[in-house]
């Protein structure tokens, strides 16, 4: 996945997770049945899926740099005691 | 025209009820709207310090709001407040509130170990897991309320609205355990205990201490609509 794609992945979750502290929110000051259930399900849910999709990133950002490799390499390179 | 509470008020009221929890939700989103915005808007490029910064804004933030707001919400459903912003609930709730009526919720709601969590405090469900499986509960009403009641005017809904299983002796008897003098002292309450703790005979039946709304009947008391001609 190329940076740029990355990084319009995040921008897209932001505006979920954007819109999700909104409703979050609107749970919070105006707790009516209605408005507790869409904070506590729909809110919840794009936080979360948001929050997946960041962490998503950061994987595939660490990957692409070739990070893990280096990780697995740094340990295997280790002379024995 | 009387004023009409909107979201100024109601925010008033919950913060009243739940100041940290409430601050606590807000100031974190916040602080995570503000990371998020700048984010989009200055569209960085995704250096270490920017995911480390993001982490606050897509994690560590929401996820505190989230569970402040989550306890905030929880606990804001057990007020009296909550029960009876839908309109059909309104004659249970003016009732409970009413110093001059001697029903069994008044009497409670008067009683500061239940307070303002009157309704809570008598229909949750006994058990382990009570608030969770009270409020899995409650979603029917919900459900019910914006499908059916939402349009139904109070006094019909006064007929129809009944209790999904016959109120459980457990709820009373969480404070009323049945052992001691003063309770046992009552001739009914001895010769009946254990009809009572079998659920055989309820304690808000109609000859004991129910009806517990001036306007809550048995089952089989319900108006019953005569078929058309």
């Amino acid at each position: 996945m190329t940076q740029a794609r990355l990084l319009q992945a995040l921008r897209i979750s932001a505006v979920a997770a954007l819109l999700a502290l909104a409703l979050m929110i609107w749970g919070v000051l105006d707790p009516h049945p209605i408005s507790l259930v869409i904070a506590m399900s729909v809110g919840q849910m794009l936080g979360t899926a948001s929050f997946v999709v960041f962490l998503a990133v950061v994987f595939f950002d660490l990957r692409s740099a070739n990070v893990f490799g280096n990780v697995v390499r740094r340990f295997s390179d280790k002379p024995r005691a | 025209m009387p004023p009409t509470p909107g979201l100024a008020a109601a925010s008033e009221a919950v913060l009243g009820m739940h100041p940290y929890m409430v601050t606590t939700a807000i100031v974190c989103a916040v602080f995570a709207a503000v990371i998020l915005i700048w984010f989009l808007w200055r569209k960085p490029v995704l250096t270490g310090p920017v995911k480390l910064v993001l982490l606050f804004g897509f994690g560590v933030f929401p996820i505190a709001s989230a569970a402040s707001g989550n306890v905030a919400g929880f606990e804001h459903t057990k007020h009296r407040r909550f029960c009876g912003s839908c309109h059909v609930m309104g004659p249970y709730r003016a009732d409970a509130e009413n110093l001059q009526s001697v029903s069994l919720a008044a009497v409670h709601a008067r009683n500061e170990e239940f307070g303002d969590d009157n309704c809570y405090e008598c229909h949750q469900d006994y058990g382990a897991f009570s608030t969770i499986m009270t409020k899995l509960g409650g979603m029917r009403h919900v459900y019910e309320y914006y499908t059916h009641y939402h349009k139904v005017d109070v006094k019909t809904a006064l007929d129809e609205i009944e209790l999904y299983k016959p109120f459980a002796n457990a709820s009373c008897m969480r404070c009323h355990s049945g052992q001691g003098k003063v309770w046992l002292a009552v001739p009914d309450h001895h010769s009946g205990v254990e009809d009572v703790r079998s659920g055989r005979v309820s304690c808000v039946g109609q000859g004991c201490h129910g009806p517990a709304h001036p306007f809550s009947k048995p089952k089989h008391q319900l108006t019953k609509k005569e078929p058309a001609p």
